[in-house]
């Protein structure tokens, strides 16, 4: 059987890894490039190119070439990161069904996954051709902080791309696991993951084969791209000083510009001054075309970019704001995304946590190679997770054979246990700390006194969180939470409803996502509609509606007529198509 | 660059170093691990989340021993870990591991885990996860917007939370933290001001950052 494979779909490049026989490598297409760049290219001979020769063509044919959809794939039309990347496009987005997002491309519209299945479906290529095998399962990474219609839309995109999604795998978690990091031993790991469209933070506790996501926060709009931007912006102004040529007159130029700019930014991380010459940015009197040669020395890209840099560090402050934890606690910090391949960012992650990052995987690389291990061992091909060789920090000593030995589970508590008081501190002569009435062990049923031990699996065990919190628009436009923001999944909750006319026969439960107080500003998710119900009068009626969010972090919604005692068929409609 | 070498084999990491008594105890057929899963079943909605963790119920657990409870807990219910066991079993563990999320949530939420095991004292066991976290978030608004003194009740608790509220207006965090865990010992089963303390220690709280 052909092996799955790890897909990391990012917003600039896609990278797809496999895991076989204990080796995980990178699978590379033909000329050898381990990157796909995730743009899509409608050229007017009817071809459509995907790839690098599709992103040949932002340059001549920006307004055909689809990039960067990562940002906007599972938002709505009219919101404000939607605007926001209206006003910058460079190619045209119109409004789907539903408020969804399309790009119209010569006279043609296709909706947001479809352009990402078909980045998908040429990494899907790219694995079969190094293979020799047809793919058809994968493992694909997400953002920890991507929402649920966001999630869902990435597993749209694969499957419209003939590929069973295994498993959608946090970005950070995958980055952990290809370190191995660990596995044997427990620790705190921060995964600064700046990439070309999103940054995000997200902090994991690792220990003995079992990763749990602390917290995580983000910014789905702060990335390479916007250093690029800032660039290009820059290089457009001495343009206009030196020569008299708007670059922003010419959508062709302003693309130019954008790849001169990532081109200085990619070269400065090994050079201290790179120049970049811009052939026929316009034309003179009599038609003579204008080159424009323009340099730039790293310090000037430095002072360019440290505002990006600034605004992910307030993110990493927010994270450990939320878990409470100091940077003291975290053994390892890795990094992770294109953008981290620039020393500057280097050093102020290191100052920041106080402690050299790891680097040792290739950023672009590491998301993918992790994805390409979960996808092995999901589809049985068991491989233990090793800690990857560490040149910088030699790893402690192991740990004794039986902890290491997979899932048996050692005798709790693992830390012996000391009596804490319980808070409020402090009761010093009081001493009244949590006692429990006697005779209570009599009224409870006791617990078994072992846990069951499934078979040693070498599978990485992932405990994770909702990144956002879900809730239900009440009357008047609020909220009524039911997950709390960095819940661990899987959970259900619950909620009792009644309704609010007399004689009604349908009830409207519109789920949004976010931390506003009231619904407009948080993302609607989707709707559930329960029809069919008993006439009667307002709040006589009792509706219970369950919220399962699976391991994947998509939610299920199910809902149950109280009176009929039995379950009223419910239809959760997705109203954006994103 | 893109292949990654195989990792080092670790020479006998495995069963051969351990005791014999031990191994023993660690081997479960399937049978006797489905068994189990049952036995968990029968009471995973009934016990105590102190239990179910099989954290000790005398004493308040501390973060480390929640967290590493939780993953013994984990490694023994995930349902990755049932991905070939019977339907029936899988929805089990699944039970199972859902309650114990429950437990995790409560516990390691500093507000939930007070307001848990107040109650808990009191001999209730089990309370909806929902109940307790709508609790504690009205426990945090009212919390917003009264002062220490408002919330309490009694008067020497009050005397205390007048003095926390002077050094929340001077901005001495650190002393209003004291006055406010004086006011708490006086009367421990009052929320909203378990959640003004709490706002405190949050703001307290700075995960120093270097900003170069």
């Amino acid at each position: 059987m052909a092996p799955a494979v790890g897909i990391d779909l990012g917003t600039t490049n896609t990278v797809v890894a496999v895991s076989q026989g204990g080796l995980t490598r990178v699978l590379l297409d033909e000329s050898g490039a381990n990157l796909l760049p995730s743009v899509v290219s409608w050229h007017p001979d009817g071809r459509v190119l995907v790839g690098r020769e599709a992103r040949r063509r932002r340059v001549v044919d920006a307004r055909n070439t689809i990039h960067s959809v990562k940002r906007l794939l599972g938002r709505r039309w009219g919101s404000p990161e939607v605007e926001r990347a209206r006003r910058s496009s460079t190619f045209e987005l119109v409004e789907g069904p539903k408020r969804s997002i399309e790009v119209a491309v010569r006279g043609m519209r296709y909706p947001l996954p479809t352009i990402s299945a078909l980045v998908v479906g040429r990494a899907k290529q790219i694995a079969e051709q190094a293979l020799g095998e047809t793919v058809t399962q994968a493992v694909i990474t997400v953002p920890a902080s991507f929402n649920d219609l966001q999630r869902s839309a990435t597993r749209r995109a694969a499957k419209e791309a003939g590929l069973e999604v295994l498993r959608i795998l946090n970005e950070p978690t995958a980055a952990a696991l290809a370190y191995g990091l660990g596995m044997r031993t427990s620790e705190r790991i921060a995964v600064y993951d700046f990439g070309g469209g999103t940054f995000d933070l997200t902090l994991l506790d690792v220990s003995d084969n079992l990763v749990e996501v602390l917290a995580t926060s983000g910014d789905s709009f702060l990335g390479g791209d916007d250093v690029d931007s800032a660039v290009a912006q820059v290089i457009g102004r001495a343009m206009l000083r030196d020569t008299g040529v708007d670059a922003n007159m010419n959508i062709g130029v302003v693309a130019l510009l954008r790849a001169a700019a990532e081109h200085l930014k990619v070269q400065l991380s090994t050079v201290e001054r790179a120049d970049v010459e811009l052939k026929a940015v316009g034309y003179a009197e009599g038609g003579h075309p204008i080159d424009y040669k323009y340099e730039l020395t790293r310090s000037e890209l430095e002072t360019i970019a440290k505002p990006f840099i600034d605004r992910t560090l307030a993110v990493c402050d927010d994270a450990l704001r939320q878990s409470r934890l100091d940077v003291a606690a975290f053994g390892s910090v890795i990094l992770v995304g294109g953008s981290s391949k620039m020393p500057f960012v280097q050093e102020r992650v290191e100052g920041f946590f106080g402690k050299v990052p790891r680097i040792e995987y290739n950023p672009d690389e590491v998301v993918a190679v992790g994805a390409a291990i979960m996808a092995a061992v999901l589809t049985g091909q068991e491989r233990p997770v090793e800690p990857v060789s560490m040149p910088k920090m030699p790893r402690a000593g192991a740990l004794p054979s039986d902890l290491a030995a997979g899932f048996a589970p050692s005798p709790l508590p693992v830390v012996a246990p000391t009596p804490v008081p319980l808070p409020p501190p402090p009761p010093p002569a009081a001493g009244q700390p949590h006692m429990l009435p006697s005779g209570r062990s009599q009224q409870l049923p006791a617990v078994p006194s072992v846990l069951p031990m499934p078979p040693e699996r070498p599978a990485p065990l992932l405990i994770d969180v909702t990144p956002l919190t879900l809730s239900v628009e009440t009357i008047a436009g609020m909220v009524d939470v039911i997950i709390e923001r960095n819940t661990a999944v899987p959970c259900t909750r619950k909620r009792r409803y009644t309704t609010g006319v007399d004689g009604q026969t349908e009830v409207v439960v519109r789920v949004v996502q976010g931390e506003g107080a009231v619904a407009s500003q948080n993302a609607v998710l989707g709707e559930l509609v329960l029809s069919g119900l008993r006439p009667a009068r307002r709040g006589d009626l009792w509706i219970e509606v369950a919220f399962e969010l699976d391991a994947d972090g998509i939610l299920h919604v199910r809902a149950v007529d109280e009176a009929a005692g039995r379950e009223v068929q419910a239809q959760m409609r997705v109203t954006a198509q994103g | 660059m893109a292949t990654h070498p195989p990792p080092p084999k670790r020479a006998s990491a495995r069963p051969s170093a351990r005791p014999p008594a031990r191994a023993a105890a660690l081997v479960q057929t399937h049978a006797e691990r489905d068994r189990t899963v049952l036995r968990w079943l029968a009471v995973a909605d009934k016990v105590d989340y102190l239990s179910l963790l099989r954290l000790p119920t005398t004493v308040a657990p501390s973060d480390a021993q929640v967290r590493s409870a939780y993953h013994a807990f984990s490694r023994a219910f995930h349902p990755d870990q049932y991905r070939d066991a019977a339907p029936q079993i899988r929805e089990a563990a699944a039970r199972v591991f859902a309650a114990g999320t429950d437990a995790y949530r409560v516990l390691n939420d500093p507000l939930l885990r007070i307001r848990y095991l107040r109650l808990l004292a009191r001999g209730v066991a089990r309370v909806p996860v929902e109940e307790l976290e709508r609790a504690v978030r009205a426990d945090v608004e009212r919390a917003k917007h009264a002062t220490a003194a408002q919330l309490a009740k009694g008067e020497r608790a009050k005397e205390a939370a007048e003095r926390a509220d002077h050094f929340l207006a001077m901005g001495e965090l650190a002393y209003a933290k004291r006055a406010l865990e004086e006011a708490l010992a006086l009367e421990p089963d009052n929320m909203p001001l378990a959640a003004k303390l709490e706002a405190i220690e949050v703001k307290l709280f700075a995960p120093r950052g270097r900003k170069p």
